[in-house]
């Protein structure tokens, strides 16, 4: 797979060669910015629209008062250029009376490229003088120059600046019409110096550079969640739909996800660490995500989690649970088997008196596109498979119909949909509504900064003195609380 | 062998205790100041979660040639977000989950790299350069 390729450059040179033999500035976009993000510079020089004095089309470019014989006072310089042959040709004129003015003029110089030097810029070299006849009228003036025989047809590089020049009174100059005999070689996503030629050992068309697998022609991409270096923690209330006590530990993991893509946007792999720190819950509860809206048969494979040895749910092929319309992926089925518990105290790491229990990690791996091969039903692209949408869940006590959701996610298709509306629960499907209470508290939360739990039966409010505040304020207030800030929380409830 | 036995027996009833034990009050919900939070009545859009919704807009630039380069977005510690090949004079909108504490997304196209501020849940960036036309 490995070649050295120069597929980019390769893109670049056929759209600039033969293609692109002028260097063309007629002003009508309007706005100057668009042109100096095409990495054209302007000093002392703007866009006018003047109906009386604008040369072609609705715009032109004006100079401000031509009080300086310098050329680098009031100028127009080109992009980087592979210079042609031929002449540079554009229009000018001049707006004022003349009163007082000694003279009037434009300057063309060459810049040669200088990778070291401010800009890139070399020192500029003067080859052309254009001196404007009379002061005192508005008449257009063609100009035409031609290309100096020492950067005719160059392999090196070239900027064209376009100086102009004078003493005396305040007129101005107008111009318009700009052509320069060569081809476009700037690079306005590179700091707009001189399009280089680009690694791409893969041949992939990123560049080894810009590409996360510089040697691997089916990964391209990275993207994170929450976060490369910080990982978010889940945790969960699992009476549903019974409200239970709040205090989020029956079952609490960390999570960061990792979605690889390749260069042509699609979904490689995905993958999922999943730290599994506590449950305060006598229940055996599993715990899994649907990638929502993304069918099973666009995963090739599934690999890494913890099933015990007779587990509720059925699998298809590629590790996915069965009968689901969307791909879902159960992480666990039994914390009590993906954990042990310590033999004394409640749950595991709940209870500040019991054993603590190291933490286990599970590495969960899909694969979209195996080798450069997408399953049976087809590729997904990056834009379908939004990480910080995964839809988390809980299987209560492996009541497989009993699963707990964050606010306002979906169920997956083997909820049991009679519980929805029962007891303290307020789903409303219609609506999208879902997981919520009549006062819309909820069964998960979800914290992308990662946080400490409560302890065994203590309220997350009571451990987190600012809860209450976040919550009622709809996170407005206190998007901290969960920080370890004089005030925030009471260390003796947090485990 | 009834030694035996009766420290099998023993064994038992100690795990029996120790299983009960670990099982939660259900029925006796601990009330203590749990009721400020139970009377709370959250607004019903409320995602319960501690990330920001981002609605990130890129203007593209008009260029003179097909540009493309990688495009991603990152946040300050360097987490990549986003990251996809881009063409620089498309226009593109889409959507983030950012952590609740984060105010400023990195973007950064090609060698060039840009602070861009979350303002009211949206992040707006243009290739377009912000120039004085004076």
């Amino acid at each position: 797979m490995k070649k050295s390729a120069f597929f980019l450059v390769i893109t670049i040179l056929l759209s600039y060669t033969g293609l692109r033999a002028q260097v063309t500035l007629n002003c009508e976009s309007g706005n100057r910015a668009i042109e100096q993000g095409n990495c054209w510079g302007f000093g002392a020089v703007s866009y006018s629209n003047t109906a009386n004095l604008v040369i072609g089309g609705s715009w032109s470019t004006k100079s401000n008062s031509l009080t300086n014989l310098s050329p680098t006072a009031c100028w127009i310089k080109t992009p980087w250029m592979l210079i042609g042959n031929g002449n540079i040709t554009f229009q000018a004129r001049l707006d004022g009376a003349g009163n007082g003015v000694t003279a009037k003029g434009i300057v063309l110089t060459y810049i040669p490229y200088n990778a070291s030097a401010s800009y890139g810029e070399g020192t500029a070299v003067q080859f052309y003088t254009y001196n404007f006849p009379a002061f005192n009228v508005t008449t257009v003036r063609d100009i035409s120059a031609p290309i100096p025989a020492a950067i005719l047809n160059s392999t090196s590089v070239y900027k064209i600046m376009v100086s102009f020049i004078g003493t005396g009174g305040n007129e101005r100059a107008y111009a318009d019409n700009f052509s320069f005999p060569g081809t476009y070689w700037s690079n306005p996503a590179n700091g707009c110096i001189p399009m280089v030629v680009i690694q791409d050992a893969d041949g992939d068309g990123i560049a080894d550079s810009e590409d996360a697998y510089p040697n691997d022609a089916t990964r391209a991409h990275d993207v994170f969640f929450p976060s490369q270096n910080q990982k978010g923690t889940l945790s969960f209330e699992d009476l549903w739909p019974s409200r239970g006590d709040y205090d989020f530990n029956d079952v609490v993991i960390n999570y960061g996800l990792q979605k690889v893509t390749n260069a042509a946007g699609n979904v490689v792999e995905l993958f999922g660490k999943f730290v599994l720190r506590a449950t305060g819950a006598s229940y055996h509860n599993g715990f899994g995500f649907q990638l929502d809206g993304i069918s099973p048969t666009k995963v090739t494979s599934m690999s890494g989690n913890s099933l015990s040895a007779a587990p509720i749910y059925t699998f298809a092929a590629n590790g996915l649970e069965s009968g689901q319309a969307f791909a879902t992926c159960i992480v666990f089925d039994d914390f009590y088997h993906a954990m042990t518990w310590p033999g004394s105290g409640s749950g595991i790491n709940t209870d500040k008196a019991a054993p603590f229990v190291p933490y286990v990690t599970l590495d969960v791996h899909i694969i979209f596109i195996n080798n450069g091969t997408p399953p049976a039903g087809g590729t997904v692209s990056s834009e379908q498979l939004n990480l910080s949408q995964v839809n988390f869940f809980i299987v209560a006590n492996k009541d497989r119909g009993k699963e707990i959701h964050m606010a306002d996610h979906q169920p997956t298709s083997l909820v049991n949909s009679a519980l929805f509306g029962t007891q303290d629960d307020d789903s409303n499907p219609a609506l999208g509504k879902y997981y919520k209470t009549a006062n819309n508290l909820p069964w998960g939360l979800n914290v992308l900064q990662g946080n400490d739990y409560p302890i065994e039966k203590t309220p997350i409010n009571e451990a987190y003195l600012h809860f209450i505040d976040w919550a009622g304020s709809a996170g407005v207030s206190f998007p901290d609380w969960f920080e370890d800030k004089t005030g925030y929380r009471n260390a003796e409830k947090i485990y | 062998m009834k030694k035996r036995n009766q420290l099998i027996l023993m064994i038992l009833v100690v795990s029996a205790a120790a299983i009960t034990g670990c099982k939660k009050d259900i029925d006796n919900p601990t009330p203590s100041n749990e009721s400020s939070l139970t009377k709370l009545k959250a607004s019903s859009t409320f995602s319960w979660s501690t990330g920001t919704p981002v609605t990130v807009s890129i203007q593209g630039l008009p260029t003179v040639v097909q540009i493309k380069s990688t495009l991603s977005i990152s946040l300050k510690d360097g987490s990549v977000l986003y990251s996809a090949l881009h063409e620089m004079n498309r226009d593109i909108t889409f959507s983030l989950v950012i952590p609740s504490t984060e105010n400023v997304l990195v973007l950064k196209y090609g060698s060039e790299s840009y602070d861009v501020p979350v303002v009211n849940n949206n992040a707006y960036f243009s290739f377009i350069p912000v120039v004085d036309n004076n």
